[in-house]
């Protein structure tokens, strides 16, 4: 069944995402700093991107078990602007996560600019060294 | 045949194989950055992902052949939650990003100054995959 967009998570709420300790996961972006790759936001299972509410959680919580991963952020208006659903996906052991959801029938041309996007507005919360 | 071997292919399709140690050097080392994502095991983002089919390893491996050049752009390679395998190229301004999808399907992202064009390549056209290829050279 289809999500639908959660109105309790607001446009201007932090979206964390982990960053997988790969080289290829972080990118040189075009301003010479480093960015998420695109894959960071694109999903082949159901196309559901996990992320965390950063009100709900704190960098600590989200990074426990994962001590060697980078943390991004960016706004829930930004999937939002491109058509995508924010929804809640609350577990039992961590109620800020959430998901970005892309459209039901997301066009072929769509699916890697939005996660390119996305990737593009993400702002780092925490970038491990680079080797 | 026991030693690795890369795909090579015809203008139309994949076939046949050649020793890797004929392998240019970016090439080498983009098969043992594909080698390495055969170690990822289900959940190795954290976020359960399963590990990565051998067949999308594959497939990627046929894309990379396609590529006869002997010096390429810095090339990443990245695992893709759901299963999936990226190759990602940046060139003087342009980059290009060739997704193999679980189900061996390529998909690519082509970035230039302040636009994109994302599209589907028919499977396996390697005549495509080099025009994409050679777009991002021109940069």
């Amino acid at each position: 069944m289809a999500r639908t967009d959660d109105p309790s998570i607001a446009d201007e709420d932090a979206l964390w995402r982990r960053i997988l300790a790969h080289r290829g996961w972080i990118v040189r972006a075009s301003n010479g700093g480093f960015r998420p790759s695109s894959v960071a936001f694109l999903d082949n299972l159901n196309g559901e991107v996990s992320v965390h509410v950063a009100r709900l959680t704190t960098k600590d919580l989200v990074l426990a078990d994962y001590p060697d991963q980078s943390l991004a952020e960016i706004l829930a208006h930004v999937p939002r602007s491109l058509g995508h659903v924010v929804a809640f996906d609350k577990k039992p052991n961590d109620l800020s996560h959430a998901v970005i959801c892309p459209p039901p029938q997301i066009p072929n041309k769509r699916r890697k600019r939005d996660a390119r996007e996305m990737a593009e507005r993400a702002r780092w919360i925490l970038l491990q060294p680079q080797s | 045949m026991a030693e690795e071997c890369v795909v090579v292919k015809t203008a139309v399709q994949w076939y046949g194989v050649s020793p890797i140690l004929s392998a240019s050097p970016w090439m080498r080392q983009a098969f043992a950055d594909l080698s390495e994502l055969r170690q990822l095991k289900d959940n190795w983002d954290g976020y359960s992902s399963p590990a990565i089919e051998s067949r999308v390893l594959e497939q990627a491996g046929r894309v990379l052949s396609a590529l006869e050049v002997e010096d390429a752009p810095s090339l990443s390679i990245s695992p893709v939650p759901g299963g999936g395998v990226q190759l990602e190229w940046q060139c003087a301004g342009r980059e290009l990003e060739i997704e193999i999808l679980p189900d061996c399907t390529l998909q690519f992202l082509a970035v230039f100054g302040g636009g994109m064009e994302e599209g589907v390549v028919p499977s396996p056209s390697i005549d495509v995959i080099r025009c994409l290829f050679e777009w991002l050279l021109e940069g």
